[in-house]
């Protein structure tokens, strides 16, 4: 993993400088291209826009980054999301108030956290296999208990926190960018940070030099599930009700974002703040300017495939080359 | 015999797992009216072939250590244009080589990413997904496609009381398992899945399996969109749920294969698949909503990757 520190490039190697920042250039050639493509592209309502979309990834993303950086995967997020909300409306529905279903989604988010953690640490399942059980199981509860996901009207307070603003930015995207640093400052100025790079390079020798295994990914876990309630409240917040796609396909997504951005499914390499932050923002810039070129909406997930594609293919060509 | 089955403690598990199952049926088939009678294990047999196909190439791609997220939208992807063709013209044939065809360069790009450009196969096959997924909705606008020629539909009826689907599905099957159990690449398949650098030492050209093997999935997941669009007379970008992907890679785990690869047979990917039919049955006979469906089958699931876990432990 650390050989290139050894190595001290002094030539300046211009396939290599393509490669290691390839991702990077991709996402700045789209976004002059579609600055010149419309010209409501780089107003800053339209700027305003992506972010007020992005909201919702971020944050699981970033969530996401700290579990996979740690050589496991959570693929129960959009489940979870789901659920936390639709227990929360089931609260409503028996007389709770705004306070109590903001606590029980945030409570919701953290157990069922706990509960994935508890399957991958201490009963020792495949994260992957252990998430999607979960994540059939949730969205079955979340379904269960609401009529299959009917719409329901939300208190008025989830709509005002939506609308209440900042010098204009609405306090939504301030905090999910916050919630991002903060993640950043925690995966590189801390111990449990290095603990969670150490895990993901060899969980094997992290063991053997005593770092606490189970406890750091068990608050991975937590950290996770609650990205994921965070997800629940925001888009509750936004849209004003409760309906039964809220988080669908997430999962993916933030596997999606994660990777584009530099994560590596393997473990041990990744960073929040360039990589997961560009991933989501590369993510919903493609709607975006399909949808301010007017394209037909059934040619966005096809766009969409290609340029993930395309970003994880530049993504491969950096770590063969690293690797011969 | 019994003092050394029961001193084996993986023999004993998987004799627990067979009792387990047979009580399952005999509870299943006393509290559910019905659930033994012919029609209905017939409908559950015709209802196994669409998972069961995609099973058994997910078996496949399991045993060499990969996997394959982009099965079901392979499926819709490529059996959408040939249906359209199909309704459009008439033509059987052309519909048919277009559906293999268009499978086959989903499993080309799958395979050549994966064993040339040496990408991690969760992240290829994921976006191959999104993309096929796209392309599913973008030739059709989200529309299904109906009125397929009467020829074509041939595979869909039923002679007597057994629909043509089932022995196709269990010729296959049995096809599949010769290969894996009884031929030199299926030995070299599991090689590869064991340790695929000691394979390439000794001299077998993984790449060329590993390519091939995307390929494989994707024609199982062709035969199994035929199979379907032939049964239910249309196609479309709906046309197997969401939860499809993940019945499949449970039936395959659940069967005996192993995410980590080299593990992994036909006999067992069947046996999954036809448990995951029976629960939906089951939940459908005893006249549950879908969602309780899901809590049933997350619970299961969970619990029969914890049985496997401790079946493997060292």
């Amino acid at each position: 993993m650390n050989d290139t520190t050894i190595t001290v490039r002094r030539k300046f190697d211009l396939t290599n400088f393509f490669l290691s920042y390839g991702f990077y250039i991709l996402f700045a050639v789209m976004f002059v291209v579609c600055g010149i493509i419309s010209p409501f592209f780089l107003t800053k309502d339209n700027l305003m826009q992506i972010m007020w979309g992005a909201t919702t990834l971020l944050v699981v993303a970033a969530g996401g980054t700290f579990v996979i950086i740690t050589g496991n995967m959570d693929m129960s997020v959009g489940s979870l999301a789901l659920c936390s909300s639709a227990i929360a409306v089931y609260a409503m529905n028996h007389g709770a108030e705004f306070s109590h279903m903001v606590i029980i989604i945030f409570a919701v988010g953290a157990a069922v956290g706990a509960v994935n953690g508890i399957l991958v640490t201490y009963c020792k399942l495949n994260s992957m296999l252990a998430t999607l059980g979960m994540m059939t199981l949730l969205r079955g509860i979340a379904l269960n208990i609401t009529n299959g996901g009917a719409q329901t009207t939300l208190p008025d307070e989830f709509r005002m926190a939506a609308d209440f603003k900042i010098g204009g930015i609405a306090v939504l995207i301030i905090v999910s960018l916050l919630i991002l640093i903060l993640f950043q400052c925690i995966l590189r100025k801390t111990r449990f940070g290095a603990y969670c790079y150490a895990i993901g390079c060899s969980e094997e020798s992290a063991k053997r030099i005593g770092l606490p295994i189970r406890k750091v990914k068990m608050a991975v876990y937590i950290l996770s599930g609650i990205c994921a309630a965070f997800v629940g409240f925001v888009t509750c917040c936004k849209v004003g009700t409760y309906s039964g796609t809220i988080g669908n396909e997430m999962e993916f997504d933030v596997v999606t974002v994660c990777v584009m951005g530099g994560t590596s499914l393997l473990g041990g390499r990744g960073n929040i703040f360039p990589g997961t932050f560009i991933g989501v923002v590369l993510l919903y810039l493609i709607n975006n300017i399909l949808a301010l070129t007017g394209a037909s909406p059934y040619i966005y997930p096809f766009a969409k495939g290609l340029v993930i594609f395309a970003a994880m293919y530049v993504d491969a060509l950096k770590n063969y080359r690293r690797r011969t | 015999m019994i003092r050394t089955i029961v001193s084996d403690r993986k023999k004993l598990l998987d004799l627990i797992t067979l009792l387990a199952a047979v009580i399952f049926v005999i509870i299943l088939s006393a509290a559910v009216p019905n659930f033994l009678s012919l029609n209905n294990v017939i409908n559950v047999l015709e209802q196994l072939t669409t998972i069961g196909m995609l099973c058994l190439g997910m078996t496949f791609i399991l045993i060499i250590g990969g996997i394959d997220l982009s099965m079901p939208a392979v499926l819709m992807a490529a059996t959408v244009p040939g249906a359209m063709i199909m309704s459009k013209t008439g033509n059987v044939l052309v519909g048919v080589v277009i559906i293999l065809g268009v499978g086959i360069i989903f499993g080309m790009i799958n395979g050549i990413a994966i064993a040339k450009a040496r990408m991690i196969p969760f992240i290829v096959t994921l976006s191959t997904q999104i993309i096929a997924n796209g392309f599913a909705v973008m030739i059709t606008n989200s529309k299904s496609v109906f009125g397929l020629p009467d020829v074509f539909l041939f595979l869909g009826i039923k002679i007597g009381i057994v629909p043509i689907s089932i022995p196709i599905f269990f010729i296959i099957a049995v096809i599949s398992h010769i290969i894996l159990a009884k031929t030199k690449y299926g030995r070299i398949f599991y090689m590869i899945g064991q340790n695929e650098n000691t394979a390439r030492i000794s001299g077998i050209r993984t790449d060329l399996y590993i390519f091939c093997t995307y390929i494989i999935a994707s024609i199982y997941a062709c035969i199994a969109g035929i199979l379907l669009a032939a049964r239910t007379n249309m196609a479309g970008a709906t046309m197997v749920g969401n939860t499809m992907l993940t019945d499949t890679i449970s039936a395959a785990v659940i069967g005996g294969a192993s995410l980590s690869g080299g593990k992994g047979n036909i006999f067992g990917s069947v046996l999954g698949a036809l448990f995951i039919t029976v629960i939906s049955n089951f939940i459908n006979l005893m006249g549950y909503s879908y969602y309780v469906g899901l809590i049933i089958k997350g619970v299961l699931i969970v619990i029969i990757i914890a049985l496997d876990r401790l079946r493997n432990r060292e």
